[in-house]
């Protein structure tokens, strides 16, 4: 039986090197662009021809787009909807970066702690900066929250600091930690379908259960990782 | 599209739809957002305080290897992210809370 980690194993595809660091394109990079090309064309696709009353493709991408719109509005709210256009490419990129694990042979970038982290840390910058633009110097409040008495401030500040800090980091495990699980199941029981020989069927119906369930899966913990990401957004734009 | 664009039949339509809808006891959309939210909770409230302390314990990594004080930050840290764990699983529980009432309310 072949390794189950092995699925994960990042290779370069092209090698690119600048001075010290290593920007190959490897195949999650491929994968990312795939699913940022995947996207984009099924949502052309669906709106080049536009009607006020909606054909099957065009109701599907307004779906999605109302969808995403009322997480927003209902999470955020009103002075959230100019962030809309951001929560929307990360759900639909990590949407698509999930689905797309699931195909034979397919690398799942969501599974990498690097690649989720970069996004959530994009996050985190979000909204840092939105919080100072927002409170200037009020922001501070976020590490020192008020009515603390002073003397308490080596004990609470890092205490706050790293609360802050460890939401983006929740955020990723949550999800790196969901799609590795599974992708890791279908391989070692994909492993027995050819070690029992005709009792194989076994194995192989319980697989293409889980492989509709991890499809579930997927857009699942898209969705989750996007309304983790508004409430974060959130709290930046109204303090506590 | 602009709100005064839309042809007046399909306005008709809209708020027959809309009539229908109420006349049905229509409310897809509140047992919708309910479902899931017992996992979600769950699954939340046991990374946020699992990340605490990785990210505490990191932060006491850096400043050991930056001070040259082997192991006195990592024990402190790693406490101080056990404290922020359990702040950010009191916070979010709290939160969950205020939601509800809020949805119950509407």
């Amino acid at each position: 039986m072949s390794n189950p980690m092995e699925q994960f194993d990042v290779k370069t595809i092209i090698p690119l090197h600048i001075g010290d660091y290593d920007i190959s394109f490897t195949n999650s990079s491929l994968f990312m662009l795939l699913a940022v090309v995947a996207c984009s064309t099924l949502f052309l696709a669906c709106l080049t021809k536009r009607t006020i009353v909606p054909q099957k493709g065009q109701a599907f991408a307004e779906m999605v787009y109302d969808f995403i719109f009322g997480l927003v509005k209902s999470n955020v709210g009103t002075e959230g909807l100019k962030y809309f256009s951001f929560i929307f490419s990360l759900f639909l990129f990590i949407a698509f970066g999930n689905v797309l694990g699931l195909f034979p042979y397919a690398f799942t970038f969501t599974s990498h702690v690097a690649a989720v982290g970069a996004l959530s840390l994009l996050a985190l910058v979000f909204n840092i900066v939105i919080g100072i633009k927002k409170k200037k110097w009020g922001y501070i409040h976020t590490i020192m929250p008020k009515g603390i008495p002073w003397v308490l401030a080596p004990l609470v500040m890092p205490i706050e600091t790293i609360s802050l800090l460890s939401k983006p980091f929740s955020l990723t495990i949550r999800l790196v930690a969901n799609m590795t699980v599974g992708h890791i199941m279908l391989k070692i029981i994909a492993g027995f379908i050819v070690a029992l020989g005709v009792a194989g069927v076994v194995p192989l119906l319980f697989d293409a259960i889980i492989i509709v369930f991890e499809l579930f899966i997927a857009l699942l913990q898209a969705f989750i990782y996007t309304v983790l990401s508004c409430i974060y957004l959130s709290d930046a734009i109204h303090s506590h | 599209m602009k709100r005064e664009n839309i042809p007046e039949e399909l306005r008709a339509l809209e708020a027959k739809i809309c009539k229908m809808r109420q006349a049905k006891g229509d409310d897809t959309n509140k047992k919708r957002s309910g479902r899931y939210s017992a996992a979600r909770i769950g699954l939340q409230v046991a990374t946020d305080l699992l990340a605490a302390v990785i990210v505490g314990a990191g932060i006491g990594w850096l400043l050991d290897s930056m001070f040259g004080t082997k192991p006195l930050m990592l024990a402190v840290f790693l406490l101080f992210g056990g404290a922020a764990g359990f702040v950010n699983v009191y916070r979010t529980v709290k939160d969950e809370e205020k939601r509800g009432k809020r949805q119950e309310s509407l």
